[in-house]
């Protein structure tokens, strides 16, 4: 008798851990839109609950070096992780975080020392056809790992005379900076913008960074306003275990703030990205959507959803207005050619 | 429970969880629009939506579960071992490795067709390998030799599965997605195929039932009582290992059903011998795979946790009760 009763009460609280476990999560399945940006499932720009509105388009208070005229050195550069002085224009730059690589060559300057984003080549197919002048030198390179992990020993067997890296290495400050003088930048696609101000400044060549940056923003104005502004854009990216879509506080997002494009109701949140099921992939409906796939369509969740019903009864697909965008620029590495190749992409298609 | 009840109970419970998968998502779907898309179909988006993704991860659930509830039920009995599960004695990784290897290989072929052939050699060569090792010295393949042998048999598997992955990232890409053990994005097709391997995995297992009972009074008895004890342990094991193979390729390395399922079906059939605990193994670890992917579903809307995940955390607090238990249940 009493392992039968014993017996009952096992498989009774086994069941009731099942059912507690599903009663609690129901609640959050059927929360609002509003609701769930709350949730987890939310990527925040760092050290924010709220993003910003639009890419910050000057220097984080107090930062930057003290020496506003390009060329001169020595110059004591303040940072994220502290202020830095370098001696004399430097002439072996190791760059640890991908987007900085970006802000280097547009500046007309080729890094002795890189490292590769997961998935990726030290140097990304859409940078290394927008500068065909620095093949020879971009292929000399020194691969110092993956910026996830980058390989001290190698960086610093590459002899670097300025480092650049951005806050996600934070950690890492004082070992860089016993290998050169390093630069901390912000990181985060939306930060691209003060990102490159500070390497500018940091290599001696702020101003040119800022006319830069300046020629970019209107050129993306220019274009913007020349389209239909009404026209909802959607920003959707699959990687191999997740499917996200951009908001406001994102490189991309930023960039269409840039442009004064709309965009869907679902993708109006100030953060960076939210993740979405396959089975609310139609909440990234919009006019146009601009997705990209990590890897190959066919090998991975992308191939299913892009294949599957769901996808080909949303507005902009039936439309044919689902366009098929390079990873690399458009959601994972940040910078000025990354920025021009989104804006000319829109454009084309948006017109 | 009374054994008249099990079944029924066992076979209501999951046809419960069947029932949710097909209801509960990150989706909110209202019940009589579930039931309406089941039988007429429709285009509408919640239509499409049970239709082409909760009917065929459903589907996936099921027999990947019911795989590696047979397979884990099988192989405590073969290695007279409470804590052997295809993840323990070294299967899962050597199916793991074996499915690298067909991405590797395989270049454009993804899914369970491309893989299957190749989990299932792994799965092969790593419980040779476990066997050998373990069955030598003296005192042959003791329990507690077999779990040492597969253990570390899976830590290399492992290190040696990471290298060639580290190394070459389109492999990982596509190995990243496959290995967090997910029931979702595989195609519709995958549960027909894996269906003749369930059915020749079940058939070699519940075959040897009786022969198991036989060996669990050890391997003396059980050749006095006339049973071959090499062909019974060896038919089981190739069941077992053609079971976790299927299910590895079509849903990635899914821990702990194999291991919790077996318990809670010896707890609920108590003395009731492998042919009864086999097929039930089977039905519970059908339940728990699909409750766990129900759950995961919920948990983290709008996005979703993978079953693989899900499965150690539903699967942990059943595997507690059931040891708290023991000690006072008599």
């Amino acid at each position: 008798m009493r392992a039968l009763r014993s017996r009952a009460v096992l498989a009774v609280s086994a069941v009731s851990v099942v059912g507690a476990l599903l009663a609690g999560c129901g609640s959050s399945a059927t929360g609002d839109r509003a609701a769930a940006h709350a949730d987890g499932s939310v990527n925040k720009v760092a050290g924010a609950s709220e993003g910003p509105a639009a890419a910050p388009s000057a220097l984080a208070d107090g930062m930057g070096s003290d020496n506003a005229t390009d060329g001169n050195f020595p110059r004591t550069v303040t940072h994220f992780e502290g202020s830095t002085t370098i001696e004399a224009r430097p002439e072996r730059i190791a760059v640890l975080s991908t987007g900085q690589l970006d802000d280097l060559l547009s500046l007309g300057v080729v890094p002795a020392a890189g490292t590769r984003a997961e998935n990726a080549g030290l140097v990304p197919d859409y940078l290394a056809d927008a500068f065909p002048q620095y093949r020879r030198k971009l292929a000399a390179m020194t691969d110092a790992g993956t910026r996830q992990s980058p390989n001290l020993e190698s960086l610093a067997a590459a002899r670097p005379d300025l480092i650049l890296v951005n806050d996600s290495l934070g950690d890492l400050y004082p070992q860089l900076s016993k290998i050169a003088p390093t630069v901390v930048t912000a990181g985060q696609g939306i930060n691209w913008k003060r990102d490159l101000l500070l390497v500018g400044d940091a290599v001696g060549k702020g101003q040119q960074a800022r006319e830069l940056l300046d020629g970019i923003v209107r050129g993306a104005k220019a274009s913007g306003s020349a389209l239909n502004g009404s026209a909802t854009v959607s920003m959707v990216r699959f990687t191999p275990d997740r499917t996200r879509m951009f908001g406001v506080s994102s490189f991309t997002g930023s960039i269409a703030v840039d442009m004064g494009l709309s965009r869907p109701a679902s993708q109006r949140f100030t953060a960076i990205s939210q993740d979405i099921s396959a089975e609310k992939v139609d909440t990234a409906d919009g006019d146009w959507i601009f997705y990209s796939v990590q890897g190959d369509p066919a090998k991975t969740d992308a191939g299913s959803t892009l294949a599957g019903p769901l996808w080909k009864s949303m507005k902009a697909v039936r439309a044919g207005h689902a366009v098929q965008v390079d990873d690399d620029p458009w959601y994972l590495n940040a910078g000025p050619t990354a920025a021009r190749l989104v804006v000319r992409q829109l454009a084309e298609h948006l017109r | 429970m009374r054994r008249a009840l099990v079944w029924p109970t066992a076979a209501l419970a999951v046809a419960v969880v069947a029932v949710l998968s097909l209801a509960v998502g990150t989706r909110a779907v209202p019940p009589a629009t579930v039931f309406d898309a089941l039988l007429h179909g429709g285009t509408s988006p919640d239509a499409l939506v049970v239709r082409s993704l909760r009917l065929p991860r459903t589907g996936i659930g099921l027999t990947a579960g019911a795989a590696l509830g047979l397979a884990g039920a099988a192989l405590q009995a073969v290695t007279r071992n409470p804590l052997a599960d295809p993840g323990i004695l070294g299967l899962s990784q050597g199916a793991a490795a074996g499915v690298v290897l067909a991405i590797v290989l395989g270049g454009s072929a993804y899914g369970f067709g491309a893989y299957v052939w190749y989990a299932f050699t792994g799965a092969v060569v790593a419980a040779c390998l476990v066997y050998g090792v373990a069955a030598r010295g003296r005192g042959g393949a003791s329990p507690v030799k077999l779990a040492l042998a597969g253990t570390a048999l899976s830590a290399m598997t492992a290190g040696a599965t990471t290298v060639v992955l580290t190394s070459s990232s389109a492999t990982l890409d596509q190995f990243r997605f496959w290995q967090v053990g997910a029931l979702s994005g595989r195609d519709a097709g995958t549960v027909v195929r894996m269906l003749p391997f369930l059915a020749a995995g079940a058939v070699l297992v519940l075959s040897c039932a009786r022969g198991l009972d036989a060996l669990a009074l050890g391997d003396e008895t059980a050749r006095a009582l006339g049973h071959r004890v090499h062909v019974v342990r060896g038919c089981a094991a190739l069941g077992a290992t053609l079971l976790t193979a299927s299910a590895v390729a079509a849903a990635g390395p899914i821990a702990f059903v194999g291991l919790v399922v077996p318990h809670l079906a010896r707890r609920v059939v108590r003395g009731g011998g492998n042919v009864r605990i086999l097929p039930l193994s089977a039905l519970l670890g059908a339940g728990l795979l699909v409750g766990a992917d129900v759950v995961g579903r919920v948990v983290r809307a709008p996005a979703e946790v993978p079953a693989g995940v899900m499965t150690a955390l539903v699967g942990v607090p059943v595997l507690v009760g059931l040891v708290r238990r023991k000690g006072t249940a008599t």
